[in-house]
């Protein structure tokens, strides 16, 4: 991706690659831009210019006006509140995306079942989405991003809505997703919470006020921060759970 | 009142009478004025139902003429409701959910036929599609008379009541939470899958509570069915006509039929509120 | 009586000619709605020496231009009084009467709203102050033109009467019916209007060719934009307008006052001038 999204007064600048199997960890303080680049990725805001290329095919280039809708972009997306659709069972907001993608019934009955059971979604798998635990519906958003066989996952602060005791769970959960064989080809991470990207990736991008100020390996990071805000990333590195703890 | 405060710790003592003090008199002036309300709306109802003839009710309810305008004034009633809903709710998107230069006169144009008089309304149908309407020879043309016809009593009756529909979905469109459609695109659903199991599913409250209220106001509609329509036994007389008419000739009828028309529109509101009130708990 | 506080109501406004020629039909309801709230909402006002007192008229909606025109003569001649209308179907004044409206004078279109009244001794014996005859009207445009009553029923021809409840609506069927135009016209019965004003209304917008009003409807704002086809004199029908003072009128001798005038050489002038006939 190399663009420039235009929000309001906002402009997000920014330029990046994922390998193959990467998890990249997109860290900044709030207003740094990281929902506009989630919003931008999932083709749900246009791009003012640049392009965004995924797995070889391009996805979009604001000079020649191309612009793949949403739903044919190959990203599944975990969103901040999880977004799921109130009236609908946890069954049918899994299978949303396959249904969508007009997938024969038994072929998505057979994806929704897997889903249930690999995220432990069984026993719960025909209540309403709005009656859930946050913890449940986090879950849910995950599977039902997942179901559509993404090539980019992309988590906007998955674990926000969490409170403390949930999150430890849910973390290694995702990170088992991600390392196991229905992950996706990458995944990016939007969060403000060292701790969380910690866990999942040392693959780090640093991301202040529309602008990179830092891409690596968290350690490399931690050698020679790039601005301030880096550095207190660091520091807590020691008091990050407690500090995580009060955040909530 | 204080003597109960003192009985209480000091701080919680002066938040108590704090509210007595500042609360007190404007909750009961409230109270007084929400008396006051509904007594001015219970009285002409009382009144109403007070007056009903009961003695051979029945008898004079179930006259051909009578059973004719309660079948003409349902029918003419839920076409309205339909037609509204058919083209309310695409203006409604319009409106909440497009921005282009003229908007708010476009608002202000829609919501114009619930300030208008009914009968101003009447003849601006007229000046439209009457005979010599700016459609008029159009229709004709194509043996299509709108006026002192049964459709005609539907489109007075639609001109007055879909704005109510318009602009209740339009609140809805503007506060229905835009982050699902999101998500829904997200997975890849069309415009119309949108719409289908996202936005109209959470819209559902304003659909009915839009659609409740044109629905009431098109069964009460008077003024632009007379004017436009006219008014015939079986074909454009529906219940607020029969009641006008009845009036003149057989008052203890016309209040009969004006209660009629009073329980049928409760029977449905209240059924429609239960429903309501069991729609935004999801949200 | 004198000192006492006045409920004044607005005096309805009278509607310009040119507002009159488009809501002919809906004038007479609109007054009467203005006339009702200006009763339920008038507010008080001491009453200063020399101000003319309200004398309230209720009278048939027929009556309004004649009334209207001949208001300021009697004004004149009893400038002690201010006249207020409030002018609809005679059947809507006689309920709104029956339930307690405060009048002064009530005229009539009919002499079974007038009996309604007398029944309820809510008036003073009544005096028959007018006559009107009916009149066929149809739009100018007609084509081909209505020649004789018979032609009413003629396929496709839209009519509209007033609803046999109201006695214009009585009168034009029974005087169809001496015509022998009756019932053979009823196929072509489009619309039952709810007063005589809603028929003019109908035929003067085009969307009815023919219609059967008073001679009085025909007011000169309209007469040049419809045309009148006189009854031949073997129609004997004809309608009574009967005034009386209200029993309870705040103002019995200014009513007695406006009943003499309306059989005054002046007044009796005005009327025939608008089409009505006087005793």
């Amino acid at each position: 991706m190399d663009a420039r999204v235009r929000r309001g007064a906002f402009e997000l600048r920014l330029a990046f690659e994922l390998a193959e199997g990467e998890t990249l960890a997109v860290l900044g303080p709030n207003g740094a831009g990281k929902s506009t680049l989630v919003l931008a990725l999932a083709g749900l805001l246009r791009l003012d210019e640049g392009r965004v290329e995924l797995a070889g095919r391009l996805l979009e280039d604001a000079e020649q006006g191309d612009c793949r809708p949403p739903q044919r972009r190959g990203i599944g997306v975990v969103f901040q509140s999880h977004r799921l659709f109130p009236q609908l069972s946890v069954r049918q907001n899994l299978g949303y995306g396959l249904r969508a993608r007009r997938l024969p019934a038994e072929a998505r009955r057979a994806i929704e079942e897997a889903w249930l059971a690999r995220l432990d979604l069984g026993s719960i798998a025909d209540v309403r989405a709005d009656r859930l635990s946050t913890g449940q519906a986090q879950r849910v958003a995950l599977a039902r991003a997942m179901a559509i066989r993404p090539d980019l996952l992309l988590l906007d602060e998955p674990f926000a809505a969490l409170d403390a005791e949930a999150r430890p769970s849910a973390i290694a959960l995702l990170a088992d997703v991600l390392a196991g064989p229905e992950a996706p080809r990458c995944a990016l991470l939007v969060t403000h919470e060292a701790e969380v990207a910690r866990a999942l990736t040392d693959h780090w991008l640093i991301l202040e006020g529309g602008r990179v100020t830092g891409r690596g390996r968290a350690e490399a990071i931690a050698a020679a921060p790039g601005s301030d805000y880096a550095r207190s990333l660091l520091r807590d590195r020691d008091e990050a759970r407690p500090r995580a703890a009060t955040n909530r | 009142m204080s003597r109960i405060g003192l009985a209480r710790p000091r701080a919680s003592a002066r938040r108590a009478l704090g509210r007595l003090r500042g609360e007190g008199p404007a909750t009961l002036l409230l109270l007084l004025l929400a008396g006051l309300g509904l007594a001015f709306f219970g009285l002409p109802i009382l009144g109403l139902v007070l007056r009903v003839p009961w003695e051979g009710a029945l008898a004079r309810l179930t006259r051909p003429t009578t059973l004719d305008a309660l079948r003409l004034s349902l029918l003419a009633s839920l076409w309205a409701t339909a037609l509204a809903l058919t083209f309310g709710f695409p203006l409604a998107w319009l409106l909440a959910r497009c921005e282009f230069p003229g908007r708010a006169w476009l608002r202000a144009l829609v919501m114009l036929p619930m300030v208008l008089p009914p009968v101003v309304a009447g003849v601006a149908l007229l000046t439209a599609f009457g005979r010599r309407g700016l459609l008029g020879p159009w229709l004709s043309a194509r043996g299509v008379e709108l006026p002192f016809s049964t459709a005609g009593a539907v489109l007075a009756a639609t001109f007055v009541a879909a704005p109510f529909l318009v602009v209740t979905l339009e609140a809805g469109l503007s506060s229905a939470d835009w982050r699902l459609e999101e998500a829904a695109a997200s997975l890849g659903a069309s415009r119309w899958m949108i719409l289908r199991t996202v936005t109209l599913p959470a819209l559902r409250p304003s659909i009915l509570a839009g659609a409740a209220l044109a629905w009431a106001r098109a069964l009460g509609e008077f003024g632009a069915t007379i004017t436009f329509a006219g008014n015939l036994a079986g074909r454009t007389r529906t219940l607020p006509l029969a009641v006008f008419q009845a009036l003149q000739s057989d008052p203890d009828a016309a209040v009969l039929l004006g209660a009629l028309l009073m329980a049928v529109s409760l029977a449905v509101l209240v059924a429609l509120r239960g429903q309501l009130l069991g729609g935004p708990a999801r949200g | 009586m004198s000192g006492r506080p006045l409920r004044r109501p607005h005096p309805p406004q009278p509607t310009g000619p040119a507002g009159r020629r488009s809501g002919a039909f809906l004038a007479g309801r609109a007054l009467a709605l203005v006339g009702l709230l200006g009763l339920l909402a008038g507010c008080a006002v001491e009453r200063g020496l020399g101000d003319p007192v309200d004398l309230r008229v209720f009278a048939a909606a027929s009556l309004t231009e004649a009334f209207e025109s001949l208001a300021p003569d009697f004004e004149a001649a009893q400038p002690g009084y201010r006249l207020v209308f409030n002018f609809a179907g005679s059947d809507a004044l006689a309920t709104q009467l029956l339930e307690g409206a405060r009048a002064d004078v009530f005229a009539a279109a009919d002499e079974r709203q007038m009996a309604r009244l007398i029944e309820a001794q809510l008036v003073e014996p009544p005096r028959t102050f007018v006559h009107n005859r009916l009149a066929l009207i149809t739009a100018l445009d007609l084509d081909p033109p209505l020649r004789r009553p018979s032609d009413l029923s003629r396929p496709g021809l839209r009519l509209v009467l007033a609803g046999p409840e109201v006695p214009a609506g009585r009168y034009a069927r029974e005087a169809l019916r001496q015509l022998g135009a009756w019932p053979a016209a009823e196929v072509n019965l489009v619309s039952e209007e709810l007063d005589v004003k809603g028929v003019v209304g109908k035929v003067l917008l085009g969307e009815a060719d023919a219609g059967m009003v008073y001679v009085s409807d025909v007011t000169p704002a309209v007469a040049g934009e419809l045309s009148t086809l006189a009854l031949p004199p073997s129609v004997s029908l004809r309608a009574s307008y009967p005034a009386a003072r209200l029993r309870a009128a705040p103002e019995p001798a200014g009513a007695d006052a406006f009943l003499d005038f309306l059989f005054d050489p002046q007044a009796v002038t005005a009327l025939r001038a608008r089409g009505f006939e006087t005793p």
